[in-house]
This record gives structure tokens, sequence and C-alpha cells, in this order.
């Protein structure tokens, strides 16, 4: 076959880079050097990455239902596995009104092995189901208060989109839930409050969210207060000076749900962050808060005061310092 | 009668159409008072709105006139705020105190002016928050003043003086040679000095955002950083220190004309640049389509915006903003702290600032990119490139040459150049995830760790296969170590992160396609 | 369950515990019921598949070994159900061997506002990709669909598909060669009639 013929054999080898590295350089040289070959590379190339834009389809949640109910007359029940009690700290996800609990009957012992009981059954019979599944809750159907302090790992997030306006938060707390919801629903406040106040070791997830309730309420017309509070707080207290900065950052840019712990967690922020860079978000979140003609107390006016004449404080967080003050108008 | 009720009831009509302009003036709106003062006692006004005028004079008394005037917008509020707003007078023969009483008002604002005789070797001291001037005259004895917004004037003051402003102005009108000290600390003030032509004293004279300009021929000075300091008229004499963060100083010998001034700055007597001296010329805004030919800048605080530099850059600013469309050659960019936002940049790239944001959209050459607070943004990269973040993420769009990224807090997120078949990359975090994205066909030897106290939740995910991948304990914490060679091996890839994951995705990736820059 | 392997995940099912087999599901469901969707050409039969190998995954979970990958066992479960599946009389869509006549629109061409067209050239573009790989040959098609988008070796490709490795490799190359060519259309666009087989 001739030299061409080889090559052409070889780059459907090549697309999936299962020739060996002689062979790989071999072909490559040839697509290089050869015209013919080289656009019919390119060509085949250009398909090959055509055919990732093949959309995946979801599968419809009934089959695992199905398949799960299969299971389950199919596998018998270890006669010497008891239930444990459900924590109190689940409880206050088991009041929603709408649990979805798929039905399986076998436990695994692992680290985790506390299964929920829906209160609304009958003591006789207690349904249980499978750690592994997940559930979805709409935020309305759950308390704001979160009773307990259940350890919620594996924070992840879903974006409003344009034919869907619900937000979600999903997390593992025993099982894997998604609480959907509003922006303003007060439950999915407090929630994304608890995950941002008290994820201890979740730094990077902190990150993250910060990052997502930065884009979904900034969307929002005045965004709950208490979202604001939250960041504060991540402001005073997170160790990472990157967490902090966004934390900052993000408070500037949703002003109109300041309150005066958020302000004065910025001019805290602007009187003692190591970190410059979180004192030139402050200060510039403050400046801005001065220019919207918001009143400013007078120990927000006297750090700033100090800072614009602090001679080894950064110079962009004085001049901004100096900024600021010039555009306030002392009521 | 007929024309007067027609008055009154056009009075009445209008009333409720400008409520916000009612001002009435009532019989009780004026307080005069006159206070036994020992000499050499002290006068305290405490008026946080109005003027204040305090006159030095023959006398043995203090004679105070206040008259207060009240905006509200309706009767009521005018009624409580013309109850509340009173004037206490505290203290004894030695010292005296007259403070307004102001409690919160609503729906009404309201002003006091005092005017103030005192026997001029009574030592003065004014707090205030928004007056349209205080003025001190005649007064041999200290003066203090704590204002944030209005005009100062210190005229024939020959005590100490001590003046703390935050917006406005400060005049000083010395009507005798000085012969104590005066210290002004200002922030957004400008300050303007009126001395005899014989005066003798020390100049001090600091500001950031303005110029320091005088009439007075200036021996021996010299600036130390912002702070300009000079002798006028020889050695000796009290120091005279006006201090003003973003306003312009003006010494002015009287008789002498304004307009011939000269510029501290421009025109430094004596001046020889010292290597961390940046505070050269005053606060600038530039903005410029183009500019031909290289550019040089150095200011204290300016704000830079530039289409095109045609020729190599060197920007050295204390504080301000910086955008630059193209640069056709080198690019050094310093600033002590605010964002950067950089185009298409031919030639090697320097830029740093001490807190703030840095974008890149194209690096050509590659080069070194730092903040020590701040987001780190290189779109394209075709050298190798150093980025360090004090605190921020770290993102690399796309690059062609080595990466060498560190940041103490925050995500990277590094993109290969899929024509690149291998590339050096070293990746730190010591608090987020790094990423990096590459072409399926990209070969590298890797060395990928995660320290994490999560193992659940910090992961590794490689898309190549050839990688081993370990796991060990190491006190509390859990690390993750991966290595081998992807598709054959190539440069080193070292990635780190603490409490995050690690990702080498293969993705198919369309190369970045630069435009030719425009010559 | 989250950081057992899926090996890990198979010893305990072999040893008569059930419970990951939502785990395994979760994990491999999508990969599973695309690889079905897009071999079977309808969404039922991709159902019914998908639950048939998971519940083949449990019932002959002694048959895996762990010297295969696990993905690469049970796609092979996969394609030998799917393949049986079209071997059934009723199933066939066409007969194989028959020239198609096949209507593909033509791919919308550069054009000067870019962002308006880009969404409409992708939106083309994936229709196009969908209906090319429809008219494959099963044999073809199901190459296609391990290698790109269940990312597997040719060798394991050959397993699954029950095949030598160098007929993987002329499955591939032919499949390619017709879509690149539904896809580069022909200059005078419209309708193409394109040789099947």
């Amino acid at each position: 076959m001739s030299e061409c013929g080889v090559m052409s054999e070889n780059m459907p080898m090549l697309l999936t880079e299962s020739l060996d590295p002689v062979q790989r350089e071999r072909t490559h040289q040839h697509i290089e050097s050869c015209a013919a070959c080289a656009s019919e590379w390119s060509a085949m190339k250009e398909t090959w990455q055509i055919l990732e834009t093949l959309p995946t389809v979801e599968v419809p949640a009934r089959v695992k239902k199905r398949f799960l109910a299969e299971i389950s007359a199919a596998s018998a029940v270890p006669a010497n596995v008891v239930p444990f009690r459900r924590r109190s700290a689940a409880r206050w996800l088991a009041e929603a009104a709408a649990v979805v609990i798929v039905g399986g009957s076998a436990f695994y012992a692992g680290h985790r092995t506390t299964p929920n009981v829906d209160p609304r059954s009958t003591p006789a019979e207690i349904t249980s189901y499978s750690i592994a599944e997940s559930r979805v809750l709409p935020a309305a159907s759950i308390s704001p208060t979160i009773e307990g302090r259940p350890d919620i790992q594996n924070v992840q997030f879903t974006d409003a989109s344009p034919s869907n306006p619900q937000i979600g938060v999903s997390f593992d707390i025993t099982s894997h839930v998604t609480v959907t919801g509003k922006p303003a629903d007060k439950s999915m406040v407090r929630l994304l409050r608890y995950v941002l106040e008290n994820e201890d070791k979740m730094s990077p997830s902190r990150s993250r969210a910060i990052d997502w309730v930065r884009a979904t309420y900034s969307r929002v017309d005045n965004p709950d207060p208490e979202i604001t509070e939250a960041l504060a707080n991540v402001l005073r207290n997170d160790e990472h000076q990157g967490v902090r900065i966004k934390a900052a950052d993000t408070l500037q840019s949703m002003q109109s749900a300041m309150t005066d712990g958020t302000r004065d967690a910025l001019v805290e922020a602007l009187k003692n962050d190591p970190n410059p860079a979180v004192r030139v978000k402050a200060v510039e979140a403050l400046a801005k808060l001065a220019r919207s003609g918001a009143v400013l107390d007078p120990d927000m006016l006297d750090t700033l005061r100090k800072k614009a004449a602090q001679g080894d404080e950064n110079v962009y967080v004085r001049v901004k310092a100096a900024e600021a003050l010039s555009s306030i108008q002392p009521r | 009668m007929k024309p007067t009720i027609r008055i009154l009831i056009a009075v009445a009509a209008l009333f409720p159409a400008t409520h916000l302009l009612a001002t009435t003036f009532q019989p009780n709106n004026r307080i005069v008072r006159q206070l036994t003062i020992e000499p050499g006692g002290s006068v305290w006004i405490d008026n946080p709105f109005g003027s204040i005028d305090v006159i030095g004079g023959e006398g043995t008394v203090i004679s105070v006139t206040a008259d207060r005037s009240i905006v509200a917008s309706d009767a009521v509020a005018l009624k409580e705020a013309a109850d509340a707003v009173a004037i206490a007078f505290d203290g004894d023969s030695k010292v005296r105190l007259i403070r307004t009483v102001m409690p919160a008002l609503r729906n009404a604002h309201a002003t006091i002016d005092y005017t103030i005789r005192v026997p001029k070797n009574v030592a003065v001291k004014i707090g205030s928050k928004s007056a349209d001037h205080i003025r001190v005259s005649h007064i041999t004895g200290s003066v203090t003043v704590n204002g944030f917004a209005g005009t100062v004037i210190m005229e024939d003051v020959s005590g100490a003086s001590a003046l703390n402003v935050v917006n406005g102005r400060v005049i000083y009108d010395y009507q005798q040679n000085p012969i104590a000290k005066a210290d002004v600390q200002a922030v957004n003030a400008d300050i303007d000095v009126y001395v005899p032509a014989s005066a003798k004293f020390e100049w001090l004279a600091d500001t950031i955002n303005g110029d320091i300009l005088t009439t007075f021929p200036i021996h021996g000075g010299r600036f130390a950083g912002t702070i300009f300091r000079g002798q006028v008229n020889g050695p000796g004499g009290p120091t005279i220190n006006t201090a003003t963060m973003m306003g312009r100083v003006l010494l002015l010998a009287k008789g002498s004309n304004p307009g011939q001034a000269s510029s501290m700055r421009l025109n430094p007597p004596q001046h020889r640049p010292t290597p961390g001296d940046v505070m050269l010329a005053p606060a600038v805004k530039v903005q410029l389509p183009f500019h031909n030919g290289d550019w040089p800048f150095v200011a204290s605080i300016a704000d830079i915006a530039i289409g095109e530099i045609r020729g190599n850059a060197h920007i050295r600013i204390g504080a301000g903003e910086v955008e630059l469309g193209a640069v056709f050659g080198q690019c050094t960019v310093t600033l002590m702290g605010g964002p950067l936002n950089l185009g298409d940049i031919t030639g090697l790239l320097s830029a740093h600032t001490g807190a703030g944001d840095i974008l890149v959209r194209a690096a050509r050459m590659g080069g070194e990119v730092s903040t020590d607070g701040g987001l780190l943004r290189v779109l394209y990269t075709g050298g190798p490139m150093t980025l360090r973040s004090g605190g921020g993420d770290i993102i690399v769009g796309q690059t062609s040459g080595a990466i060498d990224a560190q940041t103490t807090s925050g995500d990277i997120t590094i993109t290969g150049d899929p024509r690149q078949r291998t590339l050096k990359v070293g990746a730190r975090t010591t608090q987020g995830n790094v990423n990096l994205i590459v072409s399926p066909r990209f070969g590298a030897d890797i060395d990928a760790t995660i320290v994490t106290s999560d193992p659940d939740v910090n992961e590794m995910h490689i898309d190549f296969t050839g990688l081993t991948v370990r796991r060990e304990q190491a006190g509390a914490k859990t690390r993750i170590h991966a290595t081998g060679k992807i598709n054959g091996g190539g440069e080193r890839v070292e990635l780190y992160a603490a409490e995050g994951d690690i990702h080498i995705s293969a993705q198919a990736i369309a190369p970045v396609r630069l435009a030719n820059p425009r010559r | 369950m989250k950081h057992l392997s899926d090996e890990e995940l198979m010893s305990v099912v072999q040893a008569g515990d059930f419970s990951p087999a939502s785990e395994l599901y979760d994990r491999y469901s999508g990969r599973i019921y695309n690889f079905a969707y897009r071999f079977l050409k309808n969404s039922e039969s991709a159902e019914d598949a998908t639950q048939e190998v998971f519940m083949k995954m449990i019932k002959h979970a002694n048959q895996f070994h762990g010297d295969a990958r696990f993905a690469t066992w049970l796609l092979t479960i996969t394609a030998n159900h799917c393949r049986d599946y079209l071997r059934k009389a009723e199933n066939k869509v066409t007969k194989e061997g028959e020239d198609v006549l096949i209507t593909l629109p033509a791919p919308a061409e550069r054009s000067p506002h870019r962002n308006l067209e880009r969404q409409q050239v992708k939106k083309m573009n994936e229709k196009i990709i969908q209906e090319a790989l429809m008219l494959l040959p099963p044999d073809q098609r199901e190459v296609v669909l391990l290698s790109r988008f269940q990312g597997l070796t040719y060798a394991e490709i050959a397993q699954v598909a029950g095949c030598s490795e160098s007929a993987v490799k002329t499955r591939v190359f032919r499949a390619i060669d017709f879509l690149r060519k539904a896809f580069a259309g022909d200059s005078r666009g419209g309708n193409q009639c394109l040789n099947v087989g």
C-alpha cells in the first residue's frame, strides 16, 4: 500500500492516541509534509471534534426507580441488621412536605449509618431507603430554622436558567439532597448562610459558594440582608485571604442589602486586615457607599481619616480613603 | 383690604408646594451672652453645623452671639427642632465651653452661626462638622481646629496652631512674621499660606496628589519621599507644616504675584532622585488614543488610559488605575496599588501592583505578573510567564510558554495551547484548586500533589491514563500524589493544591489566534 | 460509599449485598443509557436496555473478575444486549446493504453576523451529526460510540464488540469517512445521495 494509504489507516488511531510514539511521530510528519493527507487529517479531526457536540441525554429518573424496585424484590434483608434512630439534625429535612423516598430495603453499614424515618409513616412499618440516593426538596417546604448543627458536605450549586428560574443548592447530609427555590426564599437564604459560615474545613467550596452567591444575588432586586451578614462574617473570620478578598468584593456589589453589621465588618477589614487587597476592596466598598449618599457613622469617618493620613499604608488604599471622604456630606 | 387678602391667600397656597424650603425665623432665634474669662484661659467651641468667627481683641470678657436657623419640611418638625436645638454654656472662668446641643432631627436641619469676641491672649479650640467658614482672627494664644468640611481661615494668629480638616480649604494669613509653629493636616483640602516676605521659618509640605508651589526662593530645599522641606529666609524660626493628602499647598510671600509661584515638584531646587522615589509629578489623568514612541511615566497618583503605545512603556505609579490597549514593545508597569488592565503586549511584560487585580489580554512574549493581593488573569501568553498572587485566583486562558504560578489562597486555572504537544507547568496554591486543561494529545511528566484534611472532598480528576496515584497520611492530613507520564511523557508538570482538587482535563481547545499588531 | 472503587463495590455485590447497586447505577447509568440511546436510536429501547444491563450487572456479578476495567465489562454487557436486540427481526429499521436516500441540511456557511449564526451553526451541526450517526450501519456506529464517547482503546473495543482490533480500525475509518462526507456537504448544497454500507 502506498505511504498515504498507510497513513490514512493510521489516522483513526491518531485521533484516539492509540499509536505508539514512533508511529505517531511518523504519521504526524507525513501529514505535515503531504498536502492531501493534511487536508484529510484536518477533515477527520474536524469530524471527530464535531462528534463531541452530540449532546448527552439525561437518563429518565423512572429507570432508576424501576431498577431499584427490581433489586429490592430480588434481594433479602439480613435478619441481624437493626435500624438506628434518626439523628435530630436530619429532622429539619424530614419534615419537608415533598420528600421523595425511593424504596429499597438494604442498609449499608458504612461510616454514615443513620437512615431517615418518614414521620408520617405508621410506627409499625418503617420506610427505609438506601443511603446513596438523592432527594430534591423545594425550599418553600423546609423550615428556615436549621436545627442542631448538621454536618453538610460536598456542596454544589445550580444556576437558574431561562427555562427554569429555580436555583438549587445540593449537599450530602446522610444522603444527597438538593434544595431548589427562588433566591428570595428565606429557607434558601438561611441555607446559603449556613453554607457560607459553617463549613469549617471547606474553604475551597466557600470560595465557590461566594462566587455563586454573587452571580445569583446580584441579579436579584433587594437581596436578603442575611446574605450580606453571612459574607461579613466570612470577611471577619476566614483565615484564607483569597476568600476574604472575594467576600469583600461581593459585599461591594450588594450595596442595597448592607446592614450596620456589614458596614462594621468592612471598617474592621480596612483597619486590621493584613492583606492589602482585602483593605483595597474594603475601602472601595466604603467609598462606593459614601458616593451613594449613605450615612456613615463617626467610627467609619475616623477610620477613613486615619487611613488617608497613615504614612505606611498602601498608597492606593490611602487615595481611595481620601476619595471616600471627599464625597461625604456630614448630615 | 381686598388686595391684602389676596396676597395672604397666595402665600398660603404656596406653602404646601414649597414644603422643603420653609424657613422661619422665630423671635427667639438669637442668643447673646457674656462670659468672664481669666487671662490666658481657654475657649472651647463645639458646633457641628454653622460658621464660627472668633475675633481677638483688647477686652477682658467673652462675648458670644449665636444665630440659629432651621430648615424644616413642615411646621411640626420646625417646632420640634426649635425646641430641641439649643446652646449649652459650661465650664468656668478658666475654661469656657460653648456647645451646640443638637439631637437627631426629623425632617429638619439646623445650623448655628457663632460670632465670639474674646481677649486676644486666650487659647481657642474649635470642633465642627460642616461650616461655611471657621475664622479665627487676632489671637496670640494657641488655636486648635478639628473640622470635616469647610474653609478654615487663620488671620493674624501668632500662637501655635494645629488644624485637622478633611475636606475644604485652609488659609493662613500672617500679618506678622510667624513666631510659633503651625501644623496643618488635611485630607482633601488645599492649603494657602500668606506670609510677610521677611519671615524666617522652616517649611514642610507634604502632598501625594497635589503640587507644592511658592513664590519664596527656597534654599536647601529637598524632597524625602513625598515630604518637601526647606528653609525660608535662612535657618531658624518656627516650623510651618502643611500636609494635605489630595490637595495642593501654596506658600505666598505677601506682595508677590501668585501666578509667579514655582512648583517644587516640577522645579525642585536641589533634587537628586533617590531610587525609591516615585513621587515626582503631581496627580494626573492621562487619556490618549495612541502615543508614538516610548512612554516613560512616573507619578504619585495617576489614572492612565492609553489606546496604543507604539514603543516601550515604563510606568511607575504610586496609586491609580492603568489601562493600556496595546504596547508594541516592552511593557513594565509598577503600581503600589490599583488595578491593571492591559491589552495586547508585544514585547516582554512585567506588571506588578501592590494591591489590585491584573488583567492581561495577550502577553506575546510572556514575562511576569504579580500582585500582593488580587485576581490575576492572563488570557493568552506566547512565552514563559511567572504569576504570583498574595491572595486570589490565577487564570491563564491559553499559554504556549512555560508557566510558573503561585498563589497563597485561590484557584489556579491554566489552559494549554493545543498546538503545543508539551509544556512546562508549575502551579501551587496553598488553599484552592488547580485546574490544568490541555488537548488530548498533550504529553508530559506529571507530578501532582494534593494535601488535604478532607480526602472525601478533595480529589484528583485526571482525564489521562498512565498515572499512579498514591495516598498517604501525613499527620492529620492526607497526601494524594499522582505521578507518571501521559502520552509518552514530555516536559515536567508539577501541580500542588492544599485543601483543594486537582483537575487535569483533556479537551478539544480552539487555539487562540492573535491579530497581527498594526504598525 | 462514594470513596470505594467500582471493583470494591462489585466485591460487595458478589458477597450478596446489593446496596452498592444504587451507587454503581449513579456512576454509569449516564454512559450506558447514552450508548444504548445512540445505538438503538430510540429512548424506550434505551430505557429497557439500561435497566436490563444493570440487572445483569447484579445477576452476573460473579462473572466480573477485576481483570478488565469495570466500565469495559459493563459496556460489553450493554453492547451484547443491544446487538441481540437489533438482531431480532421485528426491531430492524432498515435492511442493511441498501442504498438509502438521505436528505441532510446543508451545513451553514460562515457569515459576518457571527454570534447569532454561530448558535444556528451549532444547532445545525448537532442535527447533522445525530442524523448521520443514525445512518451508520450498527457495527460502525458501535465502534464510533465506544471510541469517541466511551473513551475505550481499540483493544478494549475489540473485546466489547467481539472482533479483531484491525476490524475495529477499519470500521472506525469507514465510519469517520462517512460522517466526514455527510458533514462536508457538497458545494452544491441541498440533497445528497450517499452509499451506506
